[in-house]
């Protein structure tokens, strides 16, 4: 049986480091948030089907 | 094929990830957040240098430590292990400058098919969200892991 390889998320590994708990609960938000935060006000975030059948069967 | 990538690290949660790039300018630390916004279950990508003194993730600064493809494959790492975890969050990825963002939208095009397949990809445009198509420059991208 053919594997389908996966190139990034196969290799994803990661490490729980409880002295990162405090650091996320504390951390200052990016300078980026308050830019995004009005993108999503005016533009929204639209519905779109996220189910890969869905999507494998319109490419037909 | 497999991309080369640093070993993360990340809170309980996994919503913070922290690793160390390796290159010319020596070791840096990074920290990628998916940090809250104002809109329910969407999150935004943060990344950037961990401040030593104040802890917070500079976005903003170019450490050019020659390794861009493996911090890019390190960074959409982090993007698989956080949808895997909350497969219902809409991620916002915007880059601190309209070239980061664009570099964002060139990595989508090297990971290509597999991380088409794998998540549902939205690009902003002028004046709203569309399906990513690869020649198209957006101002900030919007993704979101497909539910097998």
């Amino acid at each position: 049986m053919k594997v389908k390889e996966k190139k990034i998320s196969k290799i994803s590994e990661v490490t729980i480091d409880n002295s990162l708990n405090e650091w996320a609960k504390n951390i200052e938000p990016s300078s980026k948030l308050k830019e995004v935060n009005e993108i999503l006000e005016k533009y929204g975030v639209p519905e779109i089907p996220n189910e890969k059948t869905k999507n494998k069967e319109s490419k037909k | 094929m497999h991309l080369p990538k640093y070993h993360l690290t990340s809170d309980i949660f996994k919503h913070i990830f922290k690793f160390t790039s390796v290159g010319v300018k020596g070791n840096i630390e990074k920290g990628i957040h998916f940090e809250k916004t104002a809109s329910e279950n969407v999150v935004n990508l943060a990344f950037g240098d961990v401040n030593k003194n104040t802890g917070k993730i500079d976005d903003e600064i170019i450490s050019n430590n020659g390794d861009r493809d493996k911090i890019l494959a390190t960074v959409f790492s982090a993007l698989y292990i956080y949808t895997s975890q909350f497969p219902e969050h809409f991620v916002t990825i915007k880059g601190s400058t309209q070239a980061r963002t664009r570099l964002y939208r060139m990595a989508i095009t090297v990971y290509g098919d597999e991380f088409i397949d794998e998540f549902t990809i939205l690009g902003l445009t002028k004046d709203k969200w569309s399906i990513f198509k690869h020649n198209n420059n957006y101002s900030a991208f919007l993704v979101k892991r497909k539910i097998n």
